[in-house]
C-alpha cells in the first residue's frame, strides 16, 4: 500500500512534468491540445487568470491531502526531484539523497515569499515571476531546452533527407535570447545547487506557491504521522525526507513543509510513519504556536521544546514585522508603477521628421485588454513565445521597462504578426492574453502604424516603392502624393483599418531606421 | 480514331487549348515552371537585399523535387500545411528572411538585366504570393 502510494506519486509526477515540458518545447498544436490544461491548472497562473474553481480545488485538495500539488502538478518540483537524484546515480556508494537531515523552517523568508505572492496578485508580478515555480521552469525549458530540442529535431530531419528514409519539416529552433539565457542559467544554477544540497529547500523557503499552500497544509486532514510506539528511531525517514521536515528526536513532521512524496513511508521498516488522518503527534505549526510563558531560546521547558519550535520562537517576533513591512512595500509598488506609467503615456516622443524612428510604446501581443493589465498579469513564462507561428514574439529585454523583463514583445524586425494566427491568445495560462477566435484576432488592434516621410524612400527619392501598402493585410495603407509640387508618394494610414500587425514595419526597406513603425496600445 | 474525324479547324482549337493549359498551368499554380536562371549575377546587386539568383534557383529546385505544396489543396488542410512547413523550413534555411523574395519592392532596377530574359519582378511576385499562402497555412494548425 505504502509502496503503491509512492509509485503512483512518481508516475503522476513524471507524466505531468513530461507533458508540460513537451508543451513548452514542442511547437506542434497537437501537444498544445493534449497538454495545454496542465499550464492552466498551475496555482499561480490560475490565481492570475481568476480561475476560482481551480484555486478552490487546489486549496481544498491541500486541506484534505496536504501539499500533493508540490509533488504532482508542479513541474519545478519534479525537476528538483530529478536533479536531486542525479548525484546518487553517479556515486552509488555515497548517495547525496541519503544525507538529508532536519532543517529548521525559514519562516521569515516564507512570509516574505507570501508577501510577494500577495503583491503579485495586486499587480506587481515582476518580482513574483523570478521565484514562481511554473514560470521558473518554463523559462528554463523555453530558453535553454527548446533550442537544444529544436536542433535535435532538425538534425533528425536532415538525417532523414540524407538517407532518404523519412521526411520531416524543419522546425524553428526557438528564440535565442541573451536575457533569457542569462536569467534561466542563473535560476537553474540556484535550483540545482539547492536541490542537490537540501532537496526541496526552494519549495519550502522561496516559493510563494509553497508558502501559500503551506499555510493550508498545516491543517491538512491526511498527513504523515509517526507512531512513537512503533518507531525505533533509526532516522531512515529523516534521511530520505527531501523537504527536510521530519524532526526526529521529537517524532514531529512539519506538515506545512511536507510535500507528501511518501518517501518516508516507503523507507520506514517498522511501519511507524504512516499517511493517516489520525494525529498521534502535534505537527509544527507554520504560523502560530503558543509558547509557554517564561520559556526562552536555549531554555528547556517542562514539555521539552524541540529544536524546531525554538527556531520558530526565535524567528517569530521578527518575521511578523518583516511580513508587514514587506507587504506594505509590495502593495505600494504597483501603485508607484502605475503612476510612472501614466507620466510616460502623456509624452509623445514621435515627431514627424525625426529620423531615428522608434515606437513610442512597444507593441504587446494580441489579446491584451490594456498595457497595464497585461504587464500586471504576465509572468513572462514564455509559452506564447515558444508557440509563436511567425516568431515575432520575443522576450523583452528592457522594451517595457527594467522591471518587466522576459515579457513577450513584438519584434517587427524579425517578422510580422500573421493575420490568421491566434495561437498565443489561446495558450496563455494567466489570461494576460485573452483568448480570441480567428475572426476576433483578424479584427484585433495591436497598435497603430505611424509614418515618417523623412525616412520613406518613395517620398524622399521618388522610388515607386509602396511595399507597405501592398503587404498590408487590412488594406489600411494608401500611397498618396506628398504634396502638389512633386510626383513623389508617401504611405497614408487609415487609422480605422490599421490593426498594427507590423507587416508594413517589417517590409519597409528604409534603413537603419524604418519609415513606418507601429506604436503599441496604451 | 477520333483524331482522324477532327477537321483542321477543330484540331487547331484542341491544340491551342492544350498549349494554353500548358502555358497557363504554372501561372495558375502561382509558381514559375522553371527559372532558367544561370546564376550569372547580372541582376545583382539588388538594393533591397533580394538574392535574386538564389531565390529563383531555390524555387525551381523546389518545384523539381516536388517540395511546393499542391495549390489545389485548401489552405486549411493538414496536407497543405505540412507541405508548407517543409517548404518554408528549407526556404528560410537556404535564404535568410532579409534576402527572400518578398523583400522585392518592385523598383524595376533589375529590368532588362537578365540575359535569359527572365521577367524577374514578376517571378519574385509569384514566389511571394506562393510563400504568403504557405505562411497563411501555418496559422491553421
Amino acid at each position: 500500500m505504502n509502496r503503491l502510494l509512492r509509485y503512483t506519486r512518481i508516475t503522476v509526477e513524471a507524466i505531468c512534468a513530461l507533458l508540460l515540458t513537451a508543451l513548452l518545447v514542442d511547437y506542434s498544436m497537437g501537444t498544445a491540445r493534449i497538454a495545454g490544461w496542465l499550464a492552466r491548472i498551475q496555482f499561480l497562473p490560475a490565481c492570475l487568470s481568476m480561475s476560482f474553481g481551480i484555486i478552490a480545488f487546489w486549496l481544498g485538495f491541500t486541506l484534505i491531502f496536504g501539499r500533493v500539488y508540490c509533488s504532482t502538478a508542479c513541474p519545478l518540483g519534479a525537476f528538483q526531484d530529478l536533479i536531486a537524484r542525479m548525484p546518487s546515480l553517479s556515486r552509488r556508494k555515497k548517495p547525496f539523497r541519503l544525507r538529508r537531515n532536519y532543517t529548521p523552517p525559514q519562516t521569515a523568508v516564507r512570509y516574505a515569499a507570501l508577501a510577494i505572492l500577495a503583491a503579485g496578485l495586486m499587480g506587481a508580478t515582476f518580482i513574483l515571476s523570478y521565484i514562481e515555480p511554473y514560470t521558473v521552469y518554463s523559462r528554463i525549458s523555453v530558453y535553454l531546452l527548446k533550442p537544444a530540442y529544436g536542433s535535435a529535431e532538425n538534425l533528425i530531419a536532415d538525417l532523414g533527407e540524407f538517407t532518404g528514409l523519412w521526411t520531416i519539416a524543419l522546425v524553428n529552433v526557438g528564440v535565442i535570447s541573451v536575457t533569457g539565457i542569462i536569467i534561466s542559467v542563473a535560476t537553474l544554477a540556484i535550483i540545482a545547487a539547492t536541490s542537490i544540497r537540501h532537496g526541496r529547500w526552494f519549495c519550502n523557503t522561496a516559493c510563494p506557491t509553497g508558502a501559500a499552500l503551506g499555510i493550508v497544509s498545516r491543517y491538512s486532514i491526511f498527513h504523515m504521522d509517526i507512531d512513537t510506539d512503533k518507531c525505533v528511531q533509526c532516522r531512515k525517514c529523516v534521511r530520505v525526507c527531501k523537504a527536510e521536515c521530519i524532526s526526529m528526536p521529537d517524532h514531529v513532521v512539519d506538515t506545512s513543509r511536507c510535500v507528501v512524496c511518501f518517501n518516508c513511508v516507503n523507507a520506514c521498516d517498522s511501519g511507524a510513519i504512516t499517511y493517516t488522518s489520525k494525529r498521534k503527534q502535534l505537527s509544527i505549526p507554520m504560523m502560530q504556536r503558543i509558547i509557554p510563558v517564561g520559556s526562552r531560546q536555549g531554555e528547556v521547558s517542562a514539555q521539552g521544546i524541540d529544536t524546531a519550535t525554538k527556531a520558530v520562537t526565535a524567528a517569530r517576533p521578527m518575521d511578523r514585522r518583516k511580513f508587514l513591512t514587506a507587504g506594505i512595500v509590495a502593495a505600494a509598488s504597483p501603485l508607484l508603477a502605475r503612476a510612472t506609467d501614466k507620466t510616460s503615456a502623456r509624452i509623445e516622443p514621435l515627431e514627424t521628421g525625426s529620423v531615428p524612428l522608434v515606437p513610442a510604446r512597444y507593441v504587446t501581443p494580441p489579446g491584451t485588454k490594456s498595457r497595464n493589465e497585461f504587464l500586471q498579469k504576465c509572468t513572462g513564462c514564455g509559452l506564447c513565445i515558444s508557440h509563436c507561428t511567425s516568431q515575432v514574439l520575443r522576450p523583452s529585454s528592457g522594451q517595457y521597462s527594467y522591471r518587466h523583463l522576459m515579457v513577450p514583445v513584438m519584434d517587427f524586425s524579425r517578422n510580422w504578426c500573421y493575420y490568421d494566427c491566434n495561437r498565443c491568445t489561446t495558450l496563455c495560462p494567466t489570461d494576460a492574453l485573452h483568448p480570441l477566435t480567428r475572426d476576433e484576432k483578424r479584427r484585433f488592434v495591436n497598435g497603430l502604424a505611424r509614418v515618417d516621410a523623412a525616412n520613406c524612400i518613395s517620398a524622399v527619392e521618388g522610388t515607386p516603392c509602396g511595399a507597405c501598402a501592398r503587404r498590408c493585410p487590412a488594406g489600411a495603407i494608401a500611397m498618396r502624393p506628398l504634396n502638389d509640387t512633386t510626383p513623389n508618394v508617401m504611405p497614408v494610414i487609415d487609422p480605422s483599418k490599421c490593426i498594427g500587425c507590423g507587416a508594413c514595419e517589417y517590409i519597409c526597406p528604409a534603413a537603419p531606421f524604418k519609415a513606418i513603425v507601429i506604436n503599441g496600445n496604451h | 480514331m477520333t483524331e482522324q474525324k477532327l477537321n483542321r479547324r477543330q484540331w487547331l482549337a484542341k491544340m491551342t487549348a492544350i498549349a494554353g493549359a500548358a502555358i497557363a498551368a504554372p501561372v495558375l499554380s502561382g509558381a514559375p515552371d522553371t527559372s532558367g536562371c544561370t546564376d550569372c549575377g547580372r541582376c545583382m546587386p539588388c538594393r533591397y537585399g533580394v538574392d535574386i539568383p538564389a531565390v529563383l534557383r531555390f524555387h525551381a529546385e523546389a518545384i523539381k523535387n516536388g517540395l511546393v505544396p499542391d495549390p489545389s489543396l485548401p489552405v486549411e488542410s493538414a496536407a497543405y500545411r505540412k507541405a508548407s512547413q517543409r517548404y518554408l523550413g528549407k526556404y528560410s534555411r537556404a535564404i535568410t528572411h532579409t534576402h527572400q523574395a518578398h523583400r522585392c519592392i518592385r523598383c524595376w532596377h533589375c529590368l532588362g538585366t537578365c540575359p535569359e530574359n527572365i521577367f524577374i519582378v514578376e517571378e519574385l511576385e509569384k514566389i511571394t504570393a506562393a510563400t504568403d499562402k504557405m505562411r497563411e497555412a501555418l496559422c491553421y494548425e
